[in-house]
This record gives C-alpha cells, sequence and structure tokens, in this order.
C-alpha cells in the first residue's frame, strides 16, 4: 500500500514537474449556459495541448447522451497544436425541433504518441455547454 | 433695557449662533459621511480540467492466450495525471470498441474491460472504468488497466493494440 501510495506520488510528481496547473487546461471554459433568439446557438472554447511537444487534437461534440451532434458544424474537427499552443474553437449547435433549451458536450482529444507497444491511452477533455431559446 | 440686559441677550444670541452654526456643521458631516463611494472589482476564474497521458502501458498475454491485459505477466498499466482548479469535474476511463491493431478476427466475442485508481486530490478504486469519479481540486494521480478478453476462442500470435479514453467531463 505504502509502495503503491509512492510510486502513484513519484508519478504525480514527475507529472507536475513538466506540467504546469496554473496555465495548463485543455478545454477552456468547461461549463457555460448560452442564449439564443434562433433555433440554433454558438459556443466558444479554447483548447490547448498541455505536452511539450506537437500533438494532434481531435474536436468532437456529443449529445446529451453520447451521441453525435446532428446538424452541428464545427470549426476544427482536428488540428495539430505545438505544444503548449491553443486553439479556439467555434461550434453552432441546433437546438431539438420543439425544445427551447438543450446541452452538449464538446470534446477535446489528444493521442499523445509513444513509443510502447500494446495498448495505448488517450486523453479527452469534455466541457458542458448548454442553451435557452428566447423567442 | 438696561446694559446688563443687552449683554446677556447678545451672549445668549451668540451662543445659540454658534450652537446652531455647530449643528449646521455637524448635519453636513453628518450627511457627507452617509455618501460613500464604492469601488468594485471582479474577476472570474474558468473551470479548467487537464488530462496528461503519462506513459501507455503494455499488454500482457494469459497463458491461454484468451485474454490480453495489462494485468497479466509482461504487461504494464497506464498512469495519467489529471489537474483541475474546481470540484465540479469527474473521470472515467473508457474501453475501445475494437482493436487498433490486431490479426483479422481479433474482435470477434472479444469484450473490452477497464479499471482505474487514484491518489492525491481525489482518492478513489474503480473496477469499472465507465463508472464516473468525482474529482477533487487539485492534482490526481491516476493508474488505468485495460484487458480485452474473448468469451469464446483465443487470440492468435500478432501485434495488438487498442486505445483507451481517460475522460475528464463536467457532468
Amino acid at each position: 500500500m505504502i509502495k503503491r501510495f509512492s510510486r502513484s506520488m513519484a508519478v504525480l510528481g514527475s507529472a507536475l514537474a513538466t506540467l504546469s496547473p496554473a496555465c495548463a487546461q485543455t478545454v477552456s471554459p468547461m461549463e457555460k449556459i448560452h442564449t439564443s433568439f434562433t433555433d440554433k446557438y454558438v459556443v466558444q472554447i479554447t483548447i490547448r495541448n498541455p505536452y511539450a511537444n506537437g500533438q494532434l487534437s481531435e474536436i468532437e461534440i456529443y449529445s446529451e447522451d453520447w451521441r453525435p451532434v446532428r446538424g452541428a458544424v464545427l470549426s476544427h474537427k482536428s488540428a495539430y497544436l505545438g505544444g503548449g499552443e491553443n486553439l479556439q474553437v467555434t461550434a453552432l449547435v441546433p437546438f431539438h425541433p420543439g425544445r427551447k433549451t438543450r446541452y452538449v458536450y464538446i470534446c477535446h482529444a489528444i493521442t499523445p504518441k509513444s513509443g510502447g507497444r500494446g495498448a495505448a491511452y488517450r486523453g479527452e477533455v469534455c466541457g458542458k455547454y448548454s442553451a435557452i431559446q428566447l423567442s | 433695557m438696561s446694559n446688563k440686559t443687552n449683554k446677556s441677550v447678545c451672549a445668549k444670541l451668540s451662543l445659540f449662533s454658534i450652537s446652531a452654526a455647530m449643528v449646521a456643521v455637524m448635519a453636513q458631516s453628518a450627511h457627507a459621511v452617509d455618501v460613500d463611494g464604492q469601488a468594485v472589482f471582479s474577476g472570474l476564474i474558468l473551470d479548467s480540467c487537464t488530462v496528461n497521458v503519462l506513459n501507455p502501458g503494455l499488454l500482457g498475454v494469459a497463458t491461454d492466450q484468451a485474454k490480453l491485459s495489462s494485468e497479466e505477466i509482461g504487461g504494464a498499466p497506464a498512469a495519467a495525471a489529471i489537474v483541475t482548479n474546481s470540484n465540479n469535474s469527474s473521470v472515467q476511463v473508457l474501453p475501445p470498441l475494437a482493436f487498433e491493431t490486431a490479426p483479422v478476427g481479433s474482435d470477434v466475442n472479444t469484450v473490452f474491460t477497464t479499471k482505474y485508481n487514484l491518489s492525491g486530490s481525489t482518492t478513489a478504486d474503480e473496477p469499472d472504468g465507465n463508472n464516473l469519479t468525482p474529482l477533487g481540486l487539485g492534482a490526481s494521480a491516476m493508474v488505468v488497466n485495460a484487458a480485452a478478453e474473448k468469451t469464446e476462442g483465443t487470440y492468435n500470435g500478432g501485434q495488438y493494440s487498442f486505445v483507451t479514453t481517460v475522460r475528464c467531463v463536467t457532468p
């Protein structure tokens, strides 16, 4: 237990050495409520590559039940960002027909390049963006 | 009216005038103190969550070749560092739907599973990676294990890999 804890702390220590918590954010903001007078609303987020090297970022938009959003448009579905670089992404999201509120998840994922064999892992951060249609 | 009376009246009038003036000044001062200016300071801290995959892990093979897992001999778990600046986020580890690299037929009758544990600002031991764990504010170290297991049959020789997603989300 102590060994496992020490190992976890060592992993955390090395992670913190390479990552600056104050500046490191991969999706910003993580949550926002919007209002719209039309049948669509606009979401703007900033994504960031927290790794030291350039990585391929993938951006996806999901509905409340984690399915693709029909009719949604993203300014970027993927982008190659240099180490520590930001990118602003804009999404146009339609309301459900007949409903005045909805929320979606916009996710930013990076599968970091690795020299390992077997399993690979990707990090993904998803923000929640809701809206109210005013009419 | 005698001089003495005049002087007395004058003194009283003067005293009255002075008192009235003092009251007026005090009233004005009191009125001035009640009017306060306000300087408003505002700021915004945006919620953030960062997932940093530190090492990818390795798959080991079970002796019956029906299971590929980071917990088998020759395997190794993956590690990730998660940093949040609020307690509004949760984390989960999503198993893949299919192999990314594998011999033909490997996906047939295969079930993918994940599990994770957290230490640091969040402590948890989750046997099902699909379950969300609320994150505390600060840095958490995550150790992830993943497996692919045949419900029927075995895995053939060849190169295998799959991608598991460590997701931080505002639920």
